[in-house]
């Protein structure tokens, strides 16, 4: 019981991570070319990758929220979630090993990327990676149940 | 009759210069004025492009930090010959120089100093320290950077300011507008257009940020 609850929060807490990430970079008209310059200090893609990326992560990341409240495939989904959260904290990692002063840009603008926010992201990280681990023992009807 | 209007015209004529004497007094007895407004004008940083602008681009660099260097070579000169020049935004350079770089503090000097000159000397000498950084932050030798980019006149009268004290508050000025805005690294981006600013640290890609201002600028 006390487990069902733990897996409930988790993915509760994930799905709200993910409604506000998204939101964030969108909202209000214009953010989302604040995104692209966010994503442009990180100097890790090309300029049309920025763009694609900055265009394309929020409605992802909203959508990821939407299915994880629902419960709709959740070792697959779930999976991709520790699978995304992985390539966020790489991302971050590398920008940050590498000395660059960049903002972080996962709630909106003006926060950069420090151990604080790799330490949050590292607990949402570890989130996903238990309820995929969970969803993975399970048989299907079961996971799909939780 | 005649004598009466006399002695009336002298009495005038007496309370009036009577009059004068006290204020010459007076103001010989007040303190000089400063020509404050002239210091003060003389040490706002100044701001390349259009000051009405809608848009306003403020960046905290510091001459030897390598990521200040990539910004303004490869994205600033851009910014300033496309928007500020044109008049479509107004940018500005902060000095903050920090104290991990040796020679930052001597580099903000010679900006401000040329700053003084004009926005295009100002231009050139950032244009020399930026892309001579790897020699001068090894060897320390700014000026002959400095030298190459203004006119033998143009340089002795750096020269001369170098010894001023109004640079170095001047650059005191813009480190402390740097500390109340928590400013913790260079470069750092402040854009300001519609009544809200928005901060970023770090390189940012020239097709980037000009899709950034062109949608700054539609709104």
């Amino acid at each position: 019981m006390a487990a069902r609850v733990l897996q409930w929060i988790c993915r509760l807490a994930l799905a709200g991570v993910f409604l506000l990430a998204g939101f964030s970079k969108v909202y209000p008209a214009g953010r989302a070319f604040s995104f692209e310059m966010t994503l442009s200090t990180y100097q890790l893609l090309p300029v049309w990758g920025v763009i694609v990326v900055a265009r394309t992560l929020p409605w992802l990341e909203m959508g990821l929220a939407l299915v994880l409240l629902l419960g709709w495939k959740p070792r697959y989904v779930v999976t991709f979630t520790a699978l995304l959260l992985t390539l966020f904290m790489a991302a971050m990692g590398i920008t940050y090993a590498r000395g660059i002063e960049a903002n972080c840009g996962c709630f909106g603008l003006g926060e950069p990327i420090s151990p604080a926010t790799l330490a949050r992201d590292s607990v949402f990280l570890l989130m996903a990676i238990y309820l995929a681990a969970v969803a993975w023992q399970r048989p299907p009807a079961a996971a799909a149940a939780a | 009759m005649f004598l009466k209007r006399k002695r009336l015209v002298m009495s005038i004529i007496r309370r009036v210069a009577g009059l004068a004497i006290v204020v010459l007094l007076a103001a010989s007895l007040l303190p000089a004025q400063k020509p404050a407004s002239k210091s003060a004008e003389e040490l706002r940083p100044q701001c390349l492009g259009n000051p009405n602008a809608a848009v306003s681009i403020e960046v905290f660099s510091d001459h030897q930090c390598p990521a200040c260097r990539q910004l303004y070579l490869e994205t600033m000169r851009s910014v300033l010959a496309d928007y500020g020049m044109p008049g479509k935004v107004c940018l500005t350079y902060y000095e903050f120089p920090l104290r991990a770089h040796k020679y930052s503090r001597d580099a903000a000097r010679y900006s401000q100093a040329a700053s003084r000159l004009g926005p295009m000397q100002w231009i050139q000498v950032a244009d020399a320290l930026y892309y001579y950084q790897p020699q001068w932050s090894e060897s320390g030798e700014i000026e002959p950077v400095v030298a190459k980019a203004l006119s033998e006149k143009d340089m002795s009268q750096v020269r001369q300011w170098l010894k001023d004290p109004k640079l170095e508050a001047a650059i005191e000025r813009d480190l402390n507008e740097g500390t109340r805005r928590a400013v913790r690294s260079t470069p750092t981006i402040f854009v300001t257009a519609n009544g809200s600013t928005e901060r970023f640290t770090g390189v940012l890609q020239y097709p980037i940020f000009r899709r950034y201002l062109d949608n700054l600028l539609t709104r």
